[in-house]
């Protein structure tokens, strides 16, 4: 093994443990906003660092394994354009998510969750 | 095992949705779920090697149908009425199609089976093994859509165009009001959809054009162009995206598209080859002639992709410029 596939391994376990930990915040945050933060934030860090990652590995990859210099740039330009093309779209779609909640009127107590929940079997 | 794994997980997650879909009154959520269904849909086809198929279902099942049934939302109500009787006869359809169906797969042939008959047949050796030489185009699937099998891509061609001339006859001149509602009030949105527009429109044109190297195409190409000017009219308003692609000229191309390619076919019937037959472009009586079905190909998925872009930026505007019933 060698040292960037060691390098690209650690960053690509941290990324997925990062996402965890958002699915994780997701299910036990209390209410509507913090969810969204628990979503959307480790969102951006896990993706990155996993994209990061899978950067390194890239530039592992050998001659003998069927991977010149022009495949190994084209994956990676590849690679950094889902990155920017992430880093742009996930805060916002954050972003937009919390503002039409806000607009909404929903508060920020757990109670007012479980309210909008039963308003919306009701109605 | 691993890929078992995978592809065991996501048809839970697709029996999962489709069972919150079926229990759910908040439509809202149901075009929300539908449109994760669709992106699911399309990991498993992934999976399966058909990234083509792929690329399809995720931007048009996961994008631009989940915006289009949304802003249909933003007109009615994101609530669906409860029912009034017991429904057992729909249940009683549902049931049995449903049975006939997982009944029909008992005469499929298991995934990936090599005895299966469309691997044994003549038709998908020669697709296979004679295209490049045919049409010098390494991506097969985008030879058999738009060559081998143009004929049938024509005929999809003109179902696209049919819908959305039956869209504009059903919704044509219905009133349209004079301040559509907004659909995204936000500065941030308005500059991270300026950041991304141009890009969206130019991957817009590389799955185009690149379609004969890699998975894409028209169908492709012509839903991103299309998702482009719709993102462009929810962050400013469907007025502002009126000026910038007035509706009588998209009108026009969702004609035009079917028009070019039927029209290459007609210009082979004229130049002595049989409807869409590319060989006879641009040749000197050689067959295979792979210049000539390059051409060919590449004008036929022009067409395509100028019908599926009008189309779908036709059933934005008819939905998104009227006022709320």
């Amino acid at each position: 093994m060698s040292i960037l596939e060691i390098i690209g391994s650690v960053f690509l376990l941290s990324g997925t443990l990062v996402c965890i930990i958002g699915g994780i915040g997701i299910v036990r945050f209390p209410n509507f906003f913090a969810r969204i933060h628990a979503a959307s934030v480790p969102d951006t860090l896990g993706a990155g660092l996993c994209l990061l990652g899978m950067v390194v590995l890239t530039c592992g990859l050998s001659p003998e394994q069927g991977y010149d210099a022009k495949l190994i740039a084209l994956i990676i330009v590849k690679l950094v354009s889902i990155g920017i093309f992430i880093f742009v779209t996930s805060p916002i779609s954050g972003h937009a998510l919390a503002k039409s909640a806000y607009r909404d009127g929903l508060g920020v107590e757990p109670e007012d969750d479980a309210k909008s929940q039963t308003q919306e079997g009701a109605s | 095992m691993i890929i078992h794994g995978i592809t065991i997980i996501l048809f839970l997650f697709l029996y999962v949705i489709a069972i919150v879909i079926g229990r759910s009154r908040n439509l809202f959520a149901a075009v929300m779920l539908s449109g994760i269904f669709s992106l699911i849909s399309a990991c498993l086809f992934v999976i399966m090697d058909a990234v083509d198929v792929a690329f399809t279902e995720a931007a048009v099942g996961a994008g631009v149908s989940t915006v289009l049934m949304m802003i249909v939302l933003n007109l009615t109500s994101d609530r669906e009425s409860p029912p009034v009787q017991p429904k057992v006869f729909p249940l009683l359809v549902a049931l049995l199609t449903g049975g006939v169906l997982i009944y029909a797969t008992k005469d499929m042939p298991a995934f990936g089976d090599p005895e299966a008959l469309i691997h044994q047949s003549q038709t998908t050796n020669h697709y296979l093994w004679h295209s490049f030489e045919e049409s010098h185009i390494p991506n097969v699937v985008t030879t058999v859509l738009a060559s081998y099998r143009g004929y049938d891509t024509l005929g999809e061609t003109t179902v696209v165009f049919t819908a959305a001339v039956a869209v504009m006859l059903l919704l044509g001149h219905v009133r349209e009001s004079e301040t559509p509602p907004k659909l995204i009030n936000d500065p941030i949105a308005l500059v991270g959809a300026k950041m991304l527009i141009p890009y969206i429109l130019l991957f817009a044109l590389y799955v185009q054009f690149h379609g004969d190297f890699g998975p894409g195409g028209g169908f492709q190409a012509g839903v991103m162009f299309a998702a482009a000017f719709v993102l462009h009219g929810m962050v400013l308003s469907p007025k502002h995206t009126l000026k910038a692609a007035p509706a009588l000229i998209i009108e026009k191309l969702v004609a035009l598209g079917v028009l070019l390619y039927a029209a290459v076919g007609i210009y082979c019937l004229f130049k002595g080859g049989n409807f869409l037959e590319y060989d006879v472009l641009l040749s000197h009586g050689e067959k295979p002639n792979p210049h000539g079905q390059h051409i060919g190909i590449l004008l036929v998925e022009a067409g395509v992709g100028l019908t599926v872009f009008a189309a779908m930026l036709t059933l934005f505007y008819k939905f998104a410029l009227r006022g709320k019933a």
